[in-house]
């Protein structure tokens, strides 16, 4: 454990003195400020481009400020976590820096755990005031907002965040190059959300199915209750990028980078 | 009472060896000096020891503690790869205070050890990141950060060869007041930082051991006396004629002077000059010299070759 808290130190101390901090938040608060004043906006934009032609769109809600803000959420700033974090474990190996801590008689796990929590609390503190931003404007924004229900759709964000990180750590861990851990990893992102729109049973427990229902939990069609064993599910897949992360590192042999 | 055991070590890749069959038994306290060429498998053998590659077969203990288990000789040795990589946007005391925390040293003792060890290694006056070191001020930090915890064992993989002189100086009398407090297991291939600071020394090649003795024995048995002789000029004949003699054991030219290394000084100083006036050329000065480590070292590995 102690391990675990020295390495999470390094590791925080890294993300924020070597900038990757700010990438991360300033992705997520500028989604989560952008996108209720951009779908206030979106009528008004439609009818300038529009011209003469006359465009009806529905009028605007909380519910599509919240679904715009998931959309971005899901694909630009994923993909931005994934570009951070992909050289987590496989870019010390690569620069030869995990070479003397490794020989500190702290634990490989340690050292990949660590990695993990390190985004985690990045991921969950810049998502909490991306949503506190978004939250805030769609209010002043739109009338009748549901808290409860776009906290709830946040949280089915959070979880399937939490997966990707848990599949960019483990590959990283695996995979013995930067780029490869990056492909790999945006390759399982995709399949995650390809295999989601399978409307079978493969499709209804797979991870990418939480960030599918965002827009039915917003408009109430759904509740947490029924992706409760996705939710499941999706943890325990995450679990188990973890271990076997953890189980291939600690097999594999360093050598000096000179 | 030997400190570090190593019992038939192989390492393969590819179905190579890189370390075969590597038997030592370095008693405590000593600077042991483990010599050889560039891919002799000096790197391969300490990576083995420090846990970060595994043996094909064999066994080695450390501590009494085997290489096959959990490692807990770790917390009690140090180990300074040839190139150290750090965490660049850290200072060197950032840096130290890290490691010392995986160690678990308590705070007030660790503050202390800090300052101690970068005094030593002459950076306590450095401010910067350490990506704004120089090779060898990371060299330095290395020697460091593989002291911090007090180790009984100190692994150091060439940990002077990207040195100035000076810097070289202060490493090699850093590792030197070690001696009898921590055993050294010292990796290079600058045989006078051997010479200059190891008791014992252990040369290998292509993975194997070639020869493991105390320098001083190493000397009186392998190396023979040698004889520095200038000369007028020096012709193939010539050369190839010294080539041919038993008695020298060692032959090495350079411009207008040859060193050879022979097993009867008496004879070498009664037939040289004959050998020298039937081949036509003059004596501008012979005189004996003491055997280097590096004669020993080349003579050995040449002959391994062989």
């Amino acid at each position: 454990m102690m391990a675990i808290k020295v390495f999470l130190k390094e590791e925080i101390m890294e993300i924020i003195k070597t900038n990757k901090i700010y990438i991360v938040f300033l992705l997520f608060l500028f989604f989560g400020l952008s996108s209720p004043i951009l779908t206030k906006m979106m009528p008004e934009i439609i009818s300038q481009i529009a011209g003469d032609f006359q465009i009806l769109l529905p009028e605007q809600t909380w519910i599509d400020s919240f679904n715009q803000f998931f959309k971005n959420l899901n694909q630009i700033v994923l993909i931005a976590v994934i570009i951070v974090f992909m050289g987590s474990v496989v870019g010390e190996v690569e620069r030869g820096t995990a070479l003397l801590v490794l020989t500190k008689s702290s634990s490989r796990a340690s050292f990949i755990i660590a990695k993990f929590l390190a985004a985690v609390v990045i991921l969950i503190i810049s998502l909490l005031i991306a949503y506190a931003g978004c939250l805030f404007y769609t209010i002043i924004l739109f009338p009748d907002v549901s808290f409860a229900l776009s906290l709830q759709a946040t949280l089915l964000f959070l979880i399937f965040s939490i997966y990707i990180l848990s599949v960019t750590i483990g590959i990283s861990a695996i995979v013995k190059s930067q780029i490869v851990a990056g492909v790999v990893t945006l390759g399982i992102y995709f399949i995650s959300s390809m295999i989601s729109l399978f409307n079978n049973k493969l499709g209804y427990y797979s991870p990418g199915r939480l960030i599918k229902c965002q827009g039915d939990i917003l408009n109430g069609t759904a509740g947490l209750s029924d992706v409760f064993l996705t939710s499941a599910i999706t943890i325990i897949i995450s679990l188990a990028f973890l271990f076997l992360g953890i189980a291939i590192f600690n097999k594999r042999e360093f050598y000096s980078n000179n | 009472m030997a400190i570090i055991e190593i019992e038939k070590l192989t390492k393969e890749f590819n179905g190579i060896r890189a370390v075969d069959e590597l038997t030592l038994s370095i008693p405590k306290g000593s600077i042991f000096g483990f010599l050889g060429p560039n891919g002799a498998g000096k790197t391969t053998t300490i990576m083995m020891l420090v846990g970060l590659i595994f043996p094909t077969s064999g066994e080695a203990r450390i501590l009494g503690e085997s290489i096959h288990g959990k490692r807990n000789y770790l917390k009690r040795i140090g180990f300074l790869p040839e190139v150290p990589a750090f965490y660049n946007w850290m200072t060197a005391r950032e840096y130290l205070t890290f490691v010392g925390e995986l160690f678990k040293i308590e705070t007030g003792k660790l503050k202390s050890k800090i300052e101690e060890l970068l005094e030593s290694v002459g950076l306590k006056q450095e401010k910067k990141r350490i990506g704004g070191y120089s090779r060898g001020m990371r060299q330095r930090l290395g020697l460091a950060q593989a002291l911090i915890n007090d180790p009984e064992i100190v692994f150091l993989d060439e940990p002077t060869s990207a040195l100035d002189p000076i810097g070289r100086k202060n490493a090699l009398d850093a590792i030197g007041s070690l001696k009898d407090k921590v055993t050294v297991f010292f990796s290079t291939h600058i045989l006078s930082d051997v010479e200059r600071v190891c008791g014992e020394v252990a040369i290998l090649n292509k993975g194997k051991l070639i020869t493991y003795e105390k320098v001083k024995k190493l000397r009186q048995k392998y190396g023979g006396n040698c004889i520095l002789v200038n000369l007028t000029e020096i012709s193939e004949g010539l050369f190839d004629t010294l080539n041919n003699i038993d008695w020298i054991i060692g032959l090495e030219k350079s411009e207008n002077t040859i060193k050879l290394t022979v097993n009867d000084t008496n004879r070498a100083y009664y037939e040289l000059p004959k050998i020298f006036t039937s081949a036509g050329v003059g004596i501008i000065k012979l005189e004996t010299i003491e055997t280097t480590l590096e004669d020993i070292f080349v003579r050995m590995v040449v002959n391994d070759g062989d």
